[in-house]
C-alpha cells in the first residue's frame, strides 16, 4: 500500500490516502474521557465473570458507582453522570444494545468490537503477579516441550512448519510479550506507589511511617518473588531452548527463532532483576530516610529551618572545616607565563595582506658563539668543548654559558666525533654553580669522507694499556 | 574484624586506603565505602590516639560517616587545613535540604544538577545568587548564567572530591546524589536554638570558620 498511490483496480488493496479520506469522511472520532476509559474497564471486567454476554441498564448503574466515586465530579447527581456516560460510549459505537439473536427478550448491553479491543488494551498493561508470570511460563514450557518433540519427530516441511516453527515463533513469542506488557503495568504502578509515599510521607510525616513501609514491604516482596519464578522458569526455559539447538540444521528459521526467545527471555530476567535491585535500593533509601530524618525530626522542622540558613548565608557566610588534600610538589616553582606583547602591526601591512620584505633577524650572542666553536672545530682539528667555551665566551652570564653548551654540543657533534666513549670525564667549574663535563672531539673532514682516526672498539679501547 | 593494637590496624590492608581517603579530607560514609567504614568504626578506638598526634580528630557523625578534623589549636594544623567557599556551602546546603525532602525518595535520591540551581534560586532568588559568583559591573544575562553554571559546575567537583556526593551519568542527563556526609551542612540547625549560637558553638569545636576570619580561603581546586 503505497502513501499516496491511488490504483484504478477495484480489487487493489486501498491507498494510505484513500484510507485517511474514507475515514474523515465517515465522521468518526472517539473522544474517551479518564471517566469513560474506567467505566469500559470495569465493564470488561464484569463480562469476563458474568455467566451472561451481556448486562441490563442497572448493572450497568451498579458498575458506574465506584466510577462515579472516583470521578467526585461536580454537582451531577450519580444517575445524571450514568445516563451521560452510558450515553457517550454508546454514540461513539463502544457500548451497543443487543438482544443476542432473540435470546435475550429485552436488548441488553454489551461491548462492540471497539469496546472490547479498547478494554483488552487497558486490561493488557494490568500489572504482573506471581499467579499470572508463573501461569505464562508453565504454559511456555509445555508449548517447548512439545515443539522438542515434533522437532525429533518431524519429517515433511509441514509438520515442521505446524508443529515447530509456527508455535516457537506466534505463541512463545506472543506468551513473552504478554509478560513484557505486564511489565510495564508494574512499572507504572510502582510509579504511581512512589508518588502516594512520598504524598503520605509530605503530608504525614512521622505517623505515615508504618503505612509506608508496610506497602514497600510488600512491593518487595512482590519483586522478589517475582525474580524468584523467573530465574526458576528462564533456567528451564533455556535448557529446552538448547535442546532445540540440536535440530539447528533441520530448518534455517530454527536458530534464528531460538536466539529471538533466547534474548527475550534474558530481557525479561534482567528486568526482573533490576527492577528488584532498584526497589531494594529504594527500599534501603526510604528506611534511611526514616531514621535519619523522620524519626530526628519527628515534627518535621529541620527542612524550614535549612531553607532559612540558606537565605540567611549571605548576612554571615561560613565553611566548613577539614584537613587539607595532600598538594603535589614541584621541583622548582611554577612561573606564570609571560603577559604577552602587542604588536602593532601597520595598516598598509594589513591592507596588502602580505610582507612587502622580509629581513632576516640578526644572529643572536649565542648563536655567534656556536657558529665561532663549529669554525673552532672545522680549523684545529679537534676541540675541548669546555675550554672553548671559556675561551670564546669569557664574559657570558652562567645562565647564557648553560645555553650556549645546550646548544653548542649538539651541533658540534655533528661535525665531530668523541674517543672516550662511556667513560666518566671530570667535571670543571664554569661558574660557582655551573659545572660542566667536558667532551673532546675530533672532526669528521668533509661529509661522507671517514674519520680521520679510525675509532676503536670499546672492548678494543679497554683492552689498551 | 576485632582488633586489638594499633600495629593490628596498620597491618590492614584498608588501613592505606581508608588512611589517604581522610588525608585527602574525604568523608567515608557506609554509602561512599561500605569496606572502608566498616574499618573505621573497628579501628577508630585505635585511629583516635594515631590522629591526636597529627592533631586532627577522627569524627563518626551520627548519620554514619567518619572525617578528619583539624584541632583548632594546631598552628599550623600538620595535615593542613581546607575551607569549603561560599557557594560550595550554598550547594551543599541546598543538597542537604533536597535530602531530607521525600520528594527525591521517588528518584532514590537521584538530583538532576538543574533542580539544585532551581532550588537556589528558588530560596535566594537570582538576583542574590548571583552575589555568590565573580562578575563585572553591570549586567549581561548570558553571561552571568554561564559563570553561575560554572561556578556550580566547580562547586559540585569539590564536594564530589570530598565524598558529599557521587556523581552518575554526563551530560544532560548527569544526576547528583548526595551522601549522608552532605547533612554535614545542617549541623547549624540541627538544634531549635539561634543559629548565631549553634554557629559561635561549631565555630568554637573547629568544625566551621566564618568567612571574615579567612578572606583568602579558597576551595582546593
Amino acid at each position: 500500500m503505497g502513501v499516496n498511490d491511488s490504483s484504478e483496480q477495484s480489487d487493489a488493496p486501498p491507498s494510505v490516502a484513500e484510507v485517511i479520506a474514507e475515514v474523515w469522511h465517515s465522521n468518526f472520532a472517539l473522544n474517551l474521557g479518564k471517566e469513560d476509559a474506567a467505566f469500559l474497564a470495569g465493564i470488561h471486567a464484569y463480562l469476563l465473570d458474568a455467566r451472561e454476554p451481556g448486562l441490563d441498564d442497572e448493572t450497568l448503574r451498579r458498575i458506574f458507582a465506584p466510577v462515579h466515586e472516583l470521578a467526585q465530579s461536580g454537582a451531577d447527581s450519580e444517575v445524571q453522570r450514568a445516563t451521560l456516560t452510558i450515553g457517550r460510549l454508546r454514540s461513539q459505537g463502544i457500548l451497543v444494545r443487543t438482544d443476542f439473536g432473540g435470546l435475550a427478550s429485552e436488548g441488553e448491553f454489551t461491548l462492540s468490537p471497539l469496546g472490547l479491543a479498547l478494554a483488552k488494551s487497558m486490561e493488557k498493561e494490568r500489572e504482573l503477579t506471581k499467579r499470572n508470570l508463573s501461569f505464562v511460563l508453565m504454559h511456555m514450557r509445555t508449548v517447548l516441550a512439545d515443539v522438542l518433540r515434533a522437532a525429533a519427530n518431524a519429517d515433511s516441511a509441514q509438520e515442521w512448519g505446524s508443529q515447530v516453527i509456527w508455535p516457537l515463533r506466534d505463541i512463545v513469542v506472543e506468551l513473552i510479550r504478554m509478560v513484557d506488557q505486564r511489565q510495564r503495568g508494574l512499572d507504572a504502578a510502582h510509579k504511581v506507589l512512589r508518588k502516594e509515599i512520598t504524598e503520605l510521607v509530605d503530608s504525614e510525616w512521622a505517623d505515615a511511617i508504618d503505612s509506608c513501609v508496610a506497602m514497600i514491604r510488600r512491593v518487595d516482596r512482590t519483586l522478589r518473588e517475582l525474580n524468584e519464578v523467573l530465574s526458576e522458569h528462564v533456567e528451564h526455559l533455556d535448557r529446552q531452548l538448547f535442546d532445540l539447538a540440536v535440530y539447528g540444521a533441520k530448518h534455517r528459521e530454527l536458530p534464528v527463532l531460538l536466539d529471538r526467545t533466547r534474548n527475550q527471555l534474558l530481557r525479561l530476567q534482567s528486568w526482573s532483576a533490576r527492577r528488584y535491585e532498584e526497589w531494594h535500593g529504594y527500599y534501603r533509601n526510604v528506611q534511611v530516610f526514616i531514621r535519619d530524618v523522620v524519626q530526628t525530626d519527628p515534627n518535621n522542622l529541620l527542612r524550614s529551618r535549612l531553607t532559612e540558613q540558606i537565605r540567611q548565608f549571605h548576612a554571615r557566610p561560613y565553611g566548613l572545616l577539614g584537613v587539607s588534600p595532600e598538594r603535589f610538589l614541584h621541583l622548582r616553582d611554577v612561573s606564570r607565563p609571560a603577559a604577552s606583547a602587542p604588536l602593532a602591526v601597520p595598516d598598509e601591512l594589513l591592507i596588502h595582506g602580505t610582507l612587502a620584505e622580509y629581513a632576516e633577524p640578526p644572529p643572536d650572542k649565542i648563536e655567534l658563539a656556536v657558529a665561532a666553536l663549529v669554525a673552532r672545530l672545522k680549523e684545529e682539528g679537534e676541540i675541548d668543548i669546555v675550554g672553548a667555551v671559556r675561551d670564546i665566551a669569557p664574559d657570558f652570564s652562567e645562565s647564557e654559558l648553560f645555553r650556549l653548551l645546550m646548544r653548542a654540543t649538539p651541533v658540534l657533534l655533528r661535525h665531530g666525533m668523541t674517543t672516550q666513549w662511556v667513560l666518566e670525564q671530570t667535571w670543571s667549574k664554569l661558574s660557582e654553580r655551573l659545572h660542566a663535563q667536558s667532551l673532546d672531539l675530533h672532526g669528521r673532514g668533509r661529509a661522507g669522507e671517514p674519520a680521520a682516526t679510525p675509532l676503536p672498539a670499546p672492548s678494543e679501547e679497554r683492552a689498551q694499556p | 574484624m576485632t582488633y586489638h593494637s594499633l600495629e593490628q590496624v596498620i597491618a590492614d590492608p584498608l588501613f592505606a586506603r581508608a588512611d589517604l581517603d581522610l588525608r585527602r579530607g574525604r568523608h567515608i560514609g557506609a554509602d561512599y565505602d561500605p569496606f572502608l567504614f566498616d574499618f573505621l568504626t573497628a579501628a577508630k578506638p585505635f585511629l583516635d590516639s594515631f590522629y591526636g598526634r597529627y592533631e586532627a580528630s577522627l569524627l563518626a557523625r551520627e548519620e554514619g560517616y567518619f572525617y578528619l578534623l583539624p584541632d583548632r589549636l594546631a598552628v599550623p594544623p600538620p595535615l593542613g587545613q581546607r575551607k569549603l567557599t561560599a557557594m560550595d556551602m550554598l550547594v551543599g546546603q541546598a543538597l542537604a535540604l533536597m535530602r531530607i525532602d521525600p520528594k527525591w525518595l521517588e528518584t532514590n535520591l537521584r538530583i538532576p544538577d538543574m533542580a539544585v540551581l532551581g532550588l537556589l534560586e528558588q530560596i535566594l532568588g537570582e538576583e542574590r545568587l548571583l552575589r555568590f559568583i565573580p562578575r563585572r559591573r553591570g549586567r549581561d544575562v548570558d553571561q552571568d548564567a554561564r559563570k553561575l553554571r560554572e561556578a556550580f559546575a566547580f562547586s559540585v567537583r569539590s564536594l564530589e572530591r570530598q565524598c558529599f556526593i557521587k556523581r552518575e551519568g554526563r551530560g544532560d542527563t548527569a544526576v547528583i546524589r548526595p551522601l549522608a556526609a552532605i547533612m554535614r551542612f545542617a549541623d547549624p540547625v540541627r538544634t531549635s536554638g539561634e543559629l548565631d549560637v549553634a554557629l559561635q558553638s561549631l565555630i568554637a569545636d573547629g568544625q566551621i570558620a566564618e568567612d571574615s576570619d579567612d578572606p583568602d580561603a579558597e576551595s582546593d581546586a
